[in-house]
C-alpha cells in the first residue's frame, strides 16, 4: 500500500481529513495533526505520486502554513520519512533502506494510524540503545524479536516489526458524516465590519475547502451572530441563485448582508453552518476559460437577489394576455419556435397548424404597463385613434380572467405612440404600452 | 493687420509644420472615441462616438418617446456581436421580449434588472454591473428617481474605467442635465433635440420620422400576419 502522511504541524478538528478526499477516498486524520492517505489507485490520476505530494501539500498550506508531507509503502513510514526528510517520495519496497539511516529518536515517529501508548516507553528504548552505542534505526534491526519482546513487551514486539516491514495497517474510506458547522468565539467582541468579514472569512474557507472534499455545493450559508449583550442572536442567510463553493461570491453576499446588520451591540460568538447538496459537474473545454460570462452572471444575480433586486432573462410564456406571456428567469432558457407540426404515420400524415405562429409578428409595444391603465372618456377624447377598427383582437375562454380585449394604436396628446384596449365587458378602455 | 505681421505669422505655420510633420496625421486617419451604433445613421454621423459613447454617460429624455427604441437598437447591435447589455427597469412598464426581437436583441445576452428602490440601490446595483467587465452597454429608467451631481461623477468615473456606455432614460423633462453626461438627447413630439454632444455643435435638432421609420412596417406586417 502506497501511503501519504501530511504533517500539518499543529492539532486540527478530525473533520479537516474531508479536504483531502480529492486525492483519495481512503483518508484518515490522527491527533496530532497526521493525515494519512491510500493513494495506491490514485496517485496516477494525478500525474505521479510527486505531483500528488505537490497538490496534497498545496491545499494543506492554505490552512496550515508549516506542513510536510512523505509517501512511503506504509502509514509509519511515510510519518517517520515526512519528520526526518520532508518532501520525501520513498520508491516501494525501498522504505527501510530510506529510513536506515535516520536517528533513533525518529522510533517516536514509527507509528501511523495508531499513536504509541506512551511516549517515556519509547524514549526508554531510545536511552537503552544510546547506551549501548547504537544512533541509527538501521542498526537495531539486527537484534531478534525476542530480544525486543522480552524487554519492552508489546511495544517492543511491534518495534521490530514495524523496522522488518512485517506489521500492517490499512486505511478505511472515510465517510463525512460530521455536520458542516464551524464556531468562533471571539477573545474580544467585534463591532467593526472589515474584523468581522476577517474572521468570517477563515472560517467560510475552511467549510468550503470540505466542500471541495466532499464534491459538495452550499445551499444556502446560515449564520448566527451572538452579540455580547442582552443575549440577542442575528441569523444571516446566504442563497446563491444556484449551489456552489464560491468563496468570493459567499463573502460577497455576506458582506451586503452585515452591511444592514446593526453592529452596535458587538458580535462575540458566530455559528456558521453549510447546507449541502450535490455538486453540479460539467466537463470543460481545454480552451474554455474556467471562469465563464455564465459563472460571472450566476453570481451577479445571486447577489441581486440578495438585495430583493429580481435578475435575469427574458423568457416568453405561452399566454394569452400579453401580461402574462413573459417571465424573468435566473438562467437563459431558449423557447422553442412555433411551427407547423407534421405527423408521419405509414403512408398519412397529418398537419397540425400552430395557429399562433403570425402572433409571433404581432406588434407589441416595447414598453408595457406592469397593469393595464384605466383611461376616463376624458382622456380618451385626448387621444388620436389610427383606426377605427380594432388591430387587434385577444380573447381567453369564459372560464379564464380574459373578458375580450380589443386594441388599438393611437397617439397620446405628447405624441406617445401608444397600445390601448377596449375591454368589452366593462365598456372601458385602458392604456396598457408604449411604442417608445 | 500689417502685412509684416501676417508674413511673420505664415512663416512661424511653415516653422510649426516642418517641425511637427512627422507627428501630424489626415483628419480621416484619426480614430474616433468607441461608440455604439444607434442603427439610426444620421445620429451616428453627427456623433464624435458614431454612437452611443463608451464609456461615458448617455442621458435620453424621453417627453414623447423615442428612447426606449434608441436604446434597443444599440442593444440590438451589442447584442448580436456577442456582447452583453443590461437594463434595469422601472415600476410602472417593462420590456417586452417580442418587441426586443424586432429590434434585432439576442435575448440570451440581455439581463434585466427590476427597479431599484432608492437612488443608493441604483448607483450600487450599477457599480456592481460595471465591476463585472462583461457589459458593453448598461441602460437604466430613471423613472422618479433623481441622481445628484456627486452621483453621476461616481458612475462616470466608472464608466469611464470599465468602458461601458451608461445611458439613462428619464420622462421628466426638467431633469438635471449634467455636464457629466457626455450626450444628452431630447426627443420632442416631432423633433429630437441634441442638448450636450462632446465636440459637436449644440443645441442640433433631428426629425424624428426616420426613428420610428422601422415601426411603420412592422404594425402593417403585423396587421397582414393577424388578418390572415
Amino acid at each position: 500500500m502506497r501511503t501519504l502522511c501530511l504533517c500539518l504541524q499543529r492539532d486540527a478538528e478530525p473533520s479537516v481529513a474531508e479536504n483531502f478526499l480529492t486525492f483519495s477516498p481512503r483518508v484518515h486524520y490522527r491527533a496530532p495533526g497526521l493525515v494519512f492517505m491510500d493513494i495506491t489507485s490514485t496517485a496516477k490520476m494525478f500525474g505521479g505520486e510527486h505531483r500528488l505530494l505537490d497538490e496534497a501539500l498545496h491545499v494543506s498550506r492554505e490552512f496550515f502554513a508549516d506542513a510536510t508531507g512523505a509517501i512511503s509503502d506504509t502509514p509509519w513510514g511515510a510519518q517517520a520519512l515526512a519528520a526526518e526528510k520532508p518532501g520525501t517520495v520513498s520508491l516501494p519496497t525501498r522504505e527501510l533502506t530510506d529510513l536506515a539511516a535516520a536517528p533513533l529518536s525518529r522510533l517516536h515517529q514509527l507509528e501511523g494510524l495508531i499513536a504509541w501508548r506512551s511516549n517515556s516507553e519509547v524514549e526508554d528504548i531510545v536511552d537503552f540503545f544510546h547506551m549501548l552505542g547504537i544512533h541509527r534505526l538501521g542498526e537495531i534491526r539486527s537484534f531478534q524479536v525476542d530480544a525486543f519482546r522480552e524487554r519492552w513487551q508489546e511495544t517492543g514486539g511491534l518495534i521490530w516489526k514495524r523496522l522488518h516491514g512485517l506489521d500492517k495497517q490499512v486505511i478505511s474510506p472515510l465517510l463525512p458524516t460530521e455536520a458542516l458547522k464551524d464556531y468562533l468565539n471571539l477573545d474580544f467582541p467585534v463591532s467593526l465590519l472589515p474584523f468581522l468579514l476577517h474572521c468570517l472569512e477563515k472560517s467560510l474557507a475552511r467549510l468550503m475547502a470540505r466542500l471541495q472534499g466532499r464534491g459538495e455545493f452550499a445551499q444556502k450559508v446560515v449564520l448566527h451572530l451572538f452579540c455580547e449583550y442582552s443575549d440577542r442572536v442575528h441569523l444571516l442567510e446566504l442563497q446563491p441563485a444556484s449551489p456552489n463553493r464560491n468563496l468570493e461570491l459567499f463573502m460577497k453576499l455576506l458582506e451586503n448582508k452585515l452591511g444592514q446588520v446593526s453592529l452596535d451591540n458587538p458580535i462575540k460568538q458566530i455559528e456558521v453552518d453549510v447546507i449541502p447538496c450535490p455538486e453540479k459537474t460539467q466537463q470543460l473545454s481545454f480552451f474554455e476559460p474556467r471562469v465563464s460570462d455564465q459563472d460571472k452572471l450566476q453570481q451577479l444575480v445571486s447577489v441581486f437577489n440578495q438585495a430583493r433586486l429580481t435578475s435575469g432573462f427574458l423568457k416568453p410564456k405561452d399566454e394569452i394576455l400579453p401580461e402574462e406571456a413573459w417571465e424573468i428567469t435566473a438562467e437563459f432558457e431558449a423557447s422553442e419556435p412555433v411551427e407547423d407540426e407534421v405527423e408521419i404515420e405509414g403512408q398519412s400524415f397529418q398537419i397540425r397548424p400552430a395557429y399562433s405562429m403570425a402572433l409571433a409578428q404581432a406588434p407589441r409595444p416595447s414598453r408595457l404597463l406592469k397593469k393595464p391603465m384605466r383611461l376616463t372618456s376624458h382622456d380618451i377624447d385626448r387621444f388620436q385613434f389610427l383606426s377605427e377598427q380594432p388591430i387587434e383582437r385577444m380573447e381567453d375562454g369564459w372560464w379564464e380572467s380574459s373578458r375580450g380585449r380589443d386594441y388599438f394604436f393611437a397617439l397620446s396628446p405628447k405624441g406617445e405612440f401608444v397600445w390601448l384596449f377596449f375591454d368589452r365587458i366593462e365598456s372601458q378602455y385602458y392604456l396598457h404600452g408604449y411604442f417608445d | 493687420m500689417s502685412e509684416k505681421t501676417l508674413v511673420n505669422k505664415q512663416q512661424r505655420r511653415e516653422e510649426l509644420r516642418r517641425e511637427l510633420s512627422a507627428q501630424l496625421v489626415s483628419p480621416a486617419r484619426v480614430a474616433p472615441p468607441p461608440g455604439l451604433s444607434t442603427r439610426w445613421p444620421k445620429l451616428d454621423r453627427y456623433l464624435l462616438w458614431q454612437g452611443l459613447p463608451k464609456s461615458a454617460l448617455t442621458l435620453l429624455v424621453s417627453e414623447a418617446g423615442g428612447a426606449t427604441t434608441l436604446w434597443q437598437q444599440s442593444a440590438g447591435s451589442v447584442t448580436k456581436n456577442g456582447q452583453w447589455a443590461a437594463w434595469i427597469g422601472d415600476r410602472q412598464a417593462s420590456f417586452t421580449p417580442w418587441s426586443l426581437r424586432h429590434r434585432g436583441v439576442v435575448l440570451s445576452r440581455l439581463l434585466m434588472v427590476s427597479p431599484p428602490s432608492d437612488e443608493k440601490q441604483l448607483l450600487w446595483a450599477m457599480q456592481e454591473l460595471m465591476s463585472l467587465c462583461l457589459f458593453e452597454l448598461i441602460g437604466c429608467d430613471l423613472g422618479p428617481l433623481t441622481l445628484r451631481e456627486h452621483q453621476l461623477l461616481k458612475l462616470k468615473k466608472l464608466a469611464m474605467r470599465y468602458q461601458t456606455a451608461v445611458v439613462f432614460v428619464s420622462r421628466q423633462p426638467r431633469i438635471l442635465k449634467s455636464s457629466s453626461y457626455a450626450l444628452v438627447l431630447h426627443f420632442l413630439k416631432e423633433q429630437v433635440h441634441v442638448e450636450r454632444a462632446l465636440h459637436r455643435p449644440t443645441p442640433h435638432t433631428f426629425e424624428r420620422r426616420d426613428l420610428y421609420a422601422d415601426t411603420l412596417p412592422l404594425l402593417a406586417t403585423g396587421r397582414r400576419a393577424l388578418c390572415g
